[in-house]
């Protein structure tokens, strides 16, 4: 099950030859920077463009391109979310949905009823394209991409094109709409925010190649992959919430015997969780700080150091099972004599709580 | 019958009106899917097929008309198929009007209807496409409603141009009152005549109609309808 497509193209000054799988369902990420042909990438899974020789597209066992054959977009069970909404202008919100619905492939995607609650779309049910915010009219987009029943769906950078509040706004729905999807989706982005929360395995393109694949959690975890050396890269955990204190604070279990406090608003105990944390807000030290503000220490062990440009390191920790990465300058490495194997504690400062994971 | 328009003339005028609603509803039948066909296809062919729908704006009409005659007499295959299928000829008949107006005009008709499709907001028909939307379902329930303009715009043209046509009807049609003889071919009969004050009033009624048109055609591109351009 799930989408596995090889896509090879030579067009103007772009070139293609890549690999990848997805699982039945959950969101996978094509990540990498702009200019690389991940929207070409989603265009020829869609069919709107078509792949060179050597190309192939299969969802859940059904060929939409090889050598061979070449099934035309309109009879690929797919949706696509574009970076800008592509509305009817013709039509409203209602008549959006319904034009989408009309054609679903099956019976089994959520009613236009369903779609309008979910994504607070009766406000302007009946305005047009041209009456809407850019946030209105994207949430009309993805909930058009659903009525429609795909069995694959594929969204290329959809919260590009707005503001910061309304990208928030969306994202914090696309996180909630995460679980409940039942089809694989394909989520092309360059913002490692959008990505961490919402992906649970990524493709990593560069250049037009893939570079690494895998789950979004190991991949994170990997300082010599460029996905780990952004300024706003971050470690990815997934624990589980096991209790709070009295002053509000959310105590997280992850792996067997770790702990973090994470702050935040309060969230019950036993919900699995994603934590973020960002490579820059963890420091090394050589002995556990004493009366310090810094809550989380914890004690970890060297396992290897990547030298980056401008006198930074990134230092790959491993505590329990878990990998931690902490972004340092190459003096820091060099005054604390950081070797691999050395025991030191990773002071942690800022740990993102992302809520429905597991 | 007064002495300015007899009751020839009205025949004229009634047959020439009757040949253009005729033509312009074929003409529309069969340009609208070509036009999108064309707006819509990379082949290879492409400007071959646009080149032999553009041909009768450069040919000479006789010269159509020629080989329309050539191919309409009674011992050519179409003309004995014609025969066998409606036991008639299709020489000098209305039929064989309808069929060379429809021919002289195609590219009046085409070609505007290909530039309002090839201007139509194409990623918007991307987006159909992965809703399982088909061309054919395409151009039925989305380029058809967006481009009524554009179709209003190709369908008087081409009734304009079928009712000022001459060359080609005097070629394959003759002059058969009733039949064949439409409005430019009586005015041409009236001035060979030199009945001038008769071919004053036919020549400065038709001149006046397709002033009437082409004001009617130029006032609706000034003011598109909301749905037809509000998405650029």
């Amino acid at each position: 099950m799930g989408l596995s497509c090889k896509i090879v193209l030579a067009k103007y000054n772009l070139r293609l030859d890549l690999a990848f799988d997805t699982q039945g369902k959950g969101i996978t990420a094509i990540y990498g920077p702009s200019g690389t042909g991940k929207t070409t990438i989603l265009k020829i899974i869609a069919g709107i463009e078509r792949g060179d020789k050597g190309s192939s597209i299969v969802l859940n066992g059904m060929t939409w391109q090889n050598d061979d054959t070449f099934t035309p977009s309109h009879q690929r069970q797919l949706a696509y979310v574009f970076q800008q909404p592509r509305l009817f202008p013709p039509l409203s919100t209602r008549g959006n949905l319904e034009f989408a619905y009309a054609r679903r492939r099956n019976n089994s995607g959520i009613t236009i009823n369903a779609a309008i609650s979910q994504f607070g779309l009766s406000d302007f049910i009946d305005q047009y394209p041209d009456q809407l915010s850019g946030g209105q009219a994207q949430r009309v987009a993805i909930a058009r991409a659903l009525v429609s029943a795909p069995d694959l769906l594929l969204m290329d950078e959809p919260l590009a094109a707005l503001d910061d509040k309304s990208r928030h706004e969306l994202l914090t729905l696309l996180e909630a709409l995460h679980r409940q999807l039942s089809m694989p989706v394909i989520y092309v982005s360059h913002q490692l925010e959008e990505v961490a929360r919402l992906a649970d395995h990524a493709v990593l393109i560069e250049q037009g190649k893939t570079i690494a694949q895998g789950k979004l959690v190991d991949l994170c975890g990997q300082p010599e992959l460029p996905i780990a050396q952004q300024s706003n890269s971050a470690s990815l955990w997934e624990g589980v919430v096991s209790g709070q204190d009295k002053h509000q604070l959310t105590r997280v279990t992850v792996g067997r015997e770790i702990q973090l406090w994470v702050s935040g608003k309060p969230v019950t105990a036993g919900l699995p969780v994603r934590l973020r944390i960002p490579i820059n807000a963890v420091s090394i030290s050589l002995q556990p700080t004493q009366q310090s503000s810094i809550i989380n220490v914890l004690p970890a062990k060297v396992e290897a150091i990547v030298k980056l440009e401008f006198g930074k390191s990134i230092v790959k920790l491993t505590l329990d099972d878990q990998i931690l990465l902490a972004s340092i300058t190459d003096r820091s490495v060099a005054e604390l004599d950081l070797k691999i194997g050395k025991e030191v504690f990773a002071q942690v400062k800022g740990v993102a709580l992302l809520t429905d994971y597991g | 019958m007064n002495e300015f328009i007899s009751s020839n003339d009205l025949t004229a005028i009634w047959l020439t009106l009757q040949l253009a609603c005729v033509s312009t509803l074929l003409l529309l039948l069969i340009s609208i899917p070509v036009a999108w066909k064309l707006s819509r296809s990379k082949s290879r062919l492409k400007p071959l097929i646009e080149g032999v729908i553009a041909l009768p704006l450069v040919l000479p009409p006789t010269v159509i008309g020629f080989y329309l005659l050539i191919s309409f007499a009674p011992q050519s295959s179409l003309g004995q198929a014609w025969h066998a299928l409606f036991n008639s000829n299709l020489a000098f008949s209305f039929s064989a009007l309808v069929i060379g107006s429809v021919i002289y005009s195609l590219p009046f008709v085409v070609q505007p209807l290909k530039h309002t499709f090839d201007h139509l907001p194409y990623k918007l028909l991307e987006a159909a496409s992965t809703m399982g939307s088909s061309p054919s379902d395409q151009l039925r329930h989305l380029v058809l409603p967006w481009s009524r303009a554009g179709i209003i715009s190709a369908a008087m043209l081409g009734f304009a141009h079928t009712i000022g046509e001459f060359g080609i009807i005097l070629m394959i049609g003759g002059n058969i009152p009733g039949e064949t003889q439409v409005l430019s071919i009586a005015l041409y009969d009236k001035v060979e005549a030199l009945e001038y004050t008769q071919a004053h009033w036919l020549a400065g009624g038709l001149l006046l109609f397709s002033l009437l048109m082409l004001t009617a055609l130029y006032s609706l591109q000034a003011n598109k309808p909301r749905g037809s351009a509000s998405w650029a």
